[in-house]
């Protein structure tokens, strides 16, 4: 089946906006849904709140009074998908399971991009990032079942492992390592500008996600835990955000934007196995056919080029949520002890590296160290989902609490 | 489950009392699932977990709540109040069984 997304008729932009009756959506019911329907839910919110302040950023530096005005309306649309796609989780999930829920998300994106990057700078810049989604997972499932007493098994259940990845105590970086460098604009295959946009979207709705839910909590440990790791999420938008070429011309990135959720929708259309969400990708797409007819239009007037030849005439193959456990196993195999220095990678810590960890350390331990010790005091052991047996690295294998 | 015997475990009443929330979720959904005598079982024991649940908010949590909280008079009556309208409900629903059909709203 051939889908080209600049051919397909879609939904006229006037015929786009939704009343109340139409904005309120019925959640997913948060115990029996697939985990990878909240896991689609929770990426493309991230798509479209990434479409929102990009459109605003847009508009504060255009001097031109319609061109603002069509994004206006265009945006406006946008929010009201947003509404419609983040209202689609349950109010009864907590925010730390939901966030159980974005760090899957943030695993099994990431893997799946990284294995189909066909750039191999970029792709190692994702599978950098991946082991430290993972092994963010893994203290907030421990934190989970310290507040919550619920396992992680119960929202993810058994679709991705939770074990240790790279220790969190090793993300932080000096921030000027978190630096890579771009992708170059001419000669980027399509894809990996896509791949760049959706990974640096689902993060950075991560990183907003941490910084306003953190403070709601009341225990100690889960305050301080939000914060180190929100401040991993302000590498990880640092990170992603450096693999675009800065040298794209605003058109362009607009229309590379409504490309990437043309193709997002359309990936979830295919794989989503809830009937009435499914229902909302569909309808989505087709709003994003419009939407993304309206920007190639903008760009032939302004920039004096067709989108058409920048970008494929035919999507690439859906971007799918699946395990990745035999990928990641081998990442930890292979790539735990990596940082960064400069643009590239090293094994080693050097000494900026080794400056920034002992000023932020203060001499302590960090809270993503002090859950685990805290749930061993409590349980006894760490708390793991190893569905393929035992950690691929024997340093990180678990153990028995040394009190008992 | 790990299989391990938790070591070190400690128990105060609002361990216990959040454990409780989510077995209380769990049975939820187990009853939604499943269908005859495991339905029945799933039922008896949800009914059975409720009502030691509420007893012990009302044995322990409730006297502090009177006594430390601000206006903890009102929320304990409002706690109550809910809870005899949660207990008139459950009692119905056990007489009904757990394998009638819902009726059409």
């Amino acid at each position: 089946m051939t889908f080209n997304p600049f051919e397909q008729q879609g939904i006229p932009l006037e015929q786009q906006l939704r009343n109340w009756r139409e904005l309120n959506v019925v959640p997913v019911d948060p115990d029996h849904s697939d985990p990878y329907t909240k896991c689609r839910i929770i990426a493309m919110n991230g798509i479209e709140v990434e479409a929102i302040m990009f459109s605003h950023n847009f508009t504060r530096v255009c001097h031109d009074t319609e061109v603002k005005r069509k994004l206006a309306e265009i945006r406006y649309i946008e929010q009201q998908q947003q509404k419609i796609v983040n209202w689609l989780l349950p109010g009864s999930s907590s925010p730390l399971e939901t966030t159980i829920s974005y760090e899957q998300v943030a695993v099994d994106l990431t893997a799946w991009v990284a294995r189909m990057e066909p750039d191999p700078y970029l792709k190692q810049a994702y599978e950098f990032g991946v082991l430290e989604d993972f092994d963010h997972l893994y203290r907030y499932a421990n934190l989970y079942e310290m507040v919550q007493h619920r396992k992680a098994e119960k929202i993810v259940d058994g679709l991705t492992e939770v074990m240790p990845g790279r220790p969190t105590k090793f993300h932080h970086r000096h921030p000027a390592d978190n630096v890579r460098d771009p992708y170059d604009r001419n000669t980027a295959a399509p894809l990996s500008k896509m791949h760049a946009l959706t990974v640096m979207a689902a993060e950075q709705q991560t990183m907003n996600f941490y910084m306003n839910v953190g403070p709601q909590y009341m225990e100690p440990i889960a305050r301080q835990l939000y914060q180190e790791i929100a401040l991993i999420e302000e590498e990880h938008v640092t990170h992603y955000e450096s693999l675009v070429d800065p040298g794209e011309t605003w058109w362009e990135r607009l229309v590379n934007h409504e490309y990437n959720e043309v193709y997002l929708y359309h990936s979830f259309m295919q794989t989503e196995s809830d009937r009435k969400v499914k229902a909302i990708w569909e309808l989505h797409l087709n709003m994003e056919l419009e939407q993304l007819r309206i920007a190639s239009e903008l760009m032939r007037e302004h920039d004096g080029r067709d989108p058409a030849e920048l970008l494929p005439a035919e999507l690439p193959e859906p971007l799918t949520f699946e395990p990745n456990k035999a990928y990641l196993r081998h990442l930890l195999d292979t790539q735990i002890d990596l940082t960064t220095l400069g643009a590239g990678y090293v094994s080693e810590a050097h000494e900026r590296f080794e400056q920034f960890q002992e000023k932020i350390m203060g001499g302590e331990i960090p809270p993503s160290e002090f859950v685990i010790d805290a749930h061993r005091d409590h349980f006894g052991t760490d708390y793991r989902l190893e569905t393929e047996g035992p950690h691929p690295a024997p340093e990180l294998q678990q153990q028995a609490s040394t009190k008992s | 489950m790990t299989g391990m015997t938790p070591v070190a475990v400690r128990h105060d009443v609002l361990d216990l009392l959040i454990s409780q929330h989510t077995r209380i979720r769990d049975l939820f959904s187990e009853l939604e699932s499943s269908t005859g005598p495991a339905r029945r079982e799933a039922f008896d024991r949800l009914v059975r977990l409720l009502a030691v649940h509420e007893t012990i908010e009302e044995q322990f949590v409730h006297p502090l709540t009177r006594r430390h909280v601000h206006g903890g008079d009102d929320i304990v009556e409002d706690r109550l109040a809910e809870e005899r309208l949660a207990r008139q409900r459950l009692a119905a629903l056990q007489r009904m069984g757990p394998d009638t059909a819902p009726r059409p709203v």
